[in-house]
């Protein structure tokens, strides 16, 4: 995991909070509307991002454990 | 040993290509969006039985989901992925800022369109054209905006070339002016932060005023600059040939930015806006001929010695075909906005005529040309799947604007004559009535053109995802040098 997931990971996270409180005391359909769009958006945001970043993480550990077999498999 | 010495002198670098593949596969996918709606409302407008009594299949409220899908969703799209593809290769640098970053943007923006068109059903619009979009909707856009003049201007300042290449200027200027452009018209206090509704600052003339400086602009700089970009890189790389004159771009560059800035109050003429701000956007609208003739004969140009490439290539003949239009439009547009010229042509169909030879002409064959170029190159595919199917959809296309647009002319000037008509004791010949009655074939007609060239925009996506998925469009590897199709170059 790199510096530059984690920055924007947490940036999302917090915009999805910023829908939550906008949900909550919207005064009108549109921005309930839009509030409760931004969570989803924030958590379907985030979750992708945390795979892809769990997909690199096993990638680089199959490389690894094929360096260190000296890539005999 | 030749690929051995080409790695030293020019190191392969990684670009990032999957942000540009989101980016123009969401441009297709809103292309055939914005075109649908385009023929539903062109129907409604032939027949309003169409809208089926239900508020959101209203006029008036699709006609903004159409506009906003094809300027800021297809057009929008495509500017970004065209640039991110552009910068990364004339600058021979990926992309400033990390991957989550460049996905963030593709999705929020994905979020910004799907936001505002839902917004737009919903009835809730600042009934401001081009700028619809609520307070908390416009405040998400800069958000993104801002992230993306960060990725592109970073990737500018990394740059492993000395020099800036054209059309990363034309970009620069688009992500730039857009950027003063929303932040001023979008001036608005809402009259809560949890309510949509918002009112905005300026009032009266000076609201309209702003709101056609932003209006045209965005024409100018969304619509013009970005797209020139896209023809700077796209027609000498389609063409083979180096840019006609590179002196003549800058010249272009810089005469264009300056001169559109004023021509704003062309679209208020005689109204309450002072007559002197009349005059003064009519005349920096005559002088606009200039740098856009200038631009269209650069692009056109570049094809000296290369004219045959368009028997072969129907992706460049695209890409000609939009310079032509840019030419005609850029031609018509100065025209109207002649003060006697706009008092027959204002409020008529003449001017959504204009408006789509240059949206469709100009801005979607540009873009469908750089696309058809993109796609194999970002897939690395060793061409296209059918370049009959190109043709096929350049000819219903342009049969589809040609049937639009001189429709239009005619039905506008029909309107504006009929509207201006007296009888010989001095009261109006028609009724408004009468003038809606008579347009109605040429609506028939508006609405088939638009279906010509919906027809051409699904044989293209066909045509792409069969270019990515047919084995029959498969790299041969072992024959093309090292470094150079990677760098889809």
């Amino acid at each position: 995991m790199n510096v530059g997931d984690i920055v924007v990971g947490v940036f999302v996270a917090l915009l999805g909070l910023v829908g939550l409180v906008l949900a909550a005391r919207a005064l009108d359909q549109e921005i309930y509307v839009f509030g409760l769009s931004l969570v989803a958006f924030a958590g379907a945001f985030n979750w992708g991002l945390a795979l892809k970043v769990i997909r690199r993480m096993e990638a680089a550990r199959a490389d690894a454990a094929l360096a260190g077999d000296g890539g005999r498999g | 040993m030749a690929d051995a010495v080409l790695a030293t002198a020019r190191p392969v670098i990684s670009y990032n290509e999957e942000v540009i593949k989101k980016f123009t596969i969401a441009a297709m996918f809103w292309a055939v969006v914005a075109f649908s709606l385009g023929v539903y409302i062109a129907t409604e407008l032939s027949w309003p039985e169409f809208n089926l009594g239900l508020s959101f299949l209203n006029f008036g409220r699709l006609r903004p989901v159409h506009t906003s899908a094809a300027v800021f969703a297809f057009g929008g799209n495509a500017l970004f992925a065209t640039s991110f593809f552009v910068v990364q290769r004339t600058c021979r640098a990926r992309l400033a800022g990390p991957d989550a970053l460049h996905d963030f943007i593709f999705w929020g923006y994905q979020f910004f369109i799907v936001m505002a068109a839902s917004s737009y059903v919903m009835g809730f619009s600042r009934g401001q054209e081009y700028s619809e979009p609520e307070w908390h909707i416009t405040v998400w856009l800069v958000l993104i905006w801002v992230l993306y003049a960060g990725v592109f201007i970073g990737t500018l300042l990394k740059r492993a070339e000395p020099h800036i290449y054209v059309a990363n200027w034309f970009y620069l200027a688009f992500i730039l002016t857009v950027a003063v452009l929303v932040l001023v018209n979008n001036a608005a206090v809402p009259i809560s932060p949890f309510a949509a509704k918002s009112y905005v600052v300026y009032s009266g003339v000076q609201n309209a005023m702003v709101q056609w400086w932003y209006g045209h602009n965005a024409v100018g700089f969304f619509l013009t600059a970005g797209f020139l970009g896209m023809m700077y890189y796209f027609v000498p790389k389609q063409a083979g040939r180096p840019v006609y004159s590179y002196r003549l771009s800058v010249v272009h560059f810089w005469s264009l930015i300056f001169l559109y800035m004023w021509a704003g109050p062309h679209h208020l003429h005689y109204t309450s806006l002072p007559d002197w701000t009349q005059t003064l956007g009519m005349a920096f609208s005559i002088m606009l001929w200039m740098p856009s003739w200038g631009g269209m004969i650069n692009g056109l140009m570049t094809l000296s010695g290369a004219w045959d490439k368009l028997r072969t290539d129907p992706a460049l003949r695209f890409s000609v075909t939009a310079v032509g239009f840019y030419g005609m439009s850029t031609f018509e547009g100065p025209m109207m906005a002649i003060r006697q010229v706009n008092s027959l042509s204002h409020y008529t169909d003449w001017t959504v005529g204009h408006v789509h030879s240059g949206a469709l002409g100009w801005v979607a064959f540009v873009s469908f040309g750089a696309i058809y170029y993109m796609v194999p190159a970002l897939w690395k595919r060793s061409g296209l799947y059918s370049t009959r199917l190109v043709a096929w959809h350049y000819w219903i296309a342009t049969l589809g604007i040609v049937f639009y647009i001189s429709a239009m002319w005619v039905a506008g000037i029909m309107q504006g004559l009929m509207w201006r008509a007296y009888d010989k004791f001095g009261f109006l010949q028609y009724s408004f009535a009468e003038s809606v009655n008579a347009v109605h074939p040429y609506y028939v007609i508006r609405m088939l053109g638009g279906v010509m060239f919906l027809t051409g925009g699904l044989i293209m996506c066909y045509n792409l995802i069969r270019t990515v998925r047919s084995p029959s469009t498969e790299l041969r590897a072992a024959g093309l040098p090292a470094g150079v199709v990677l760098a889809g170059e």
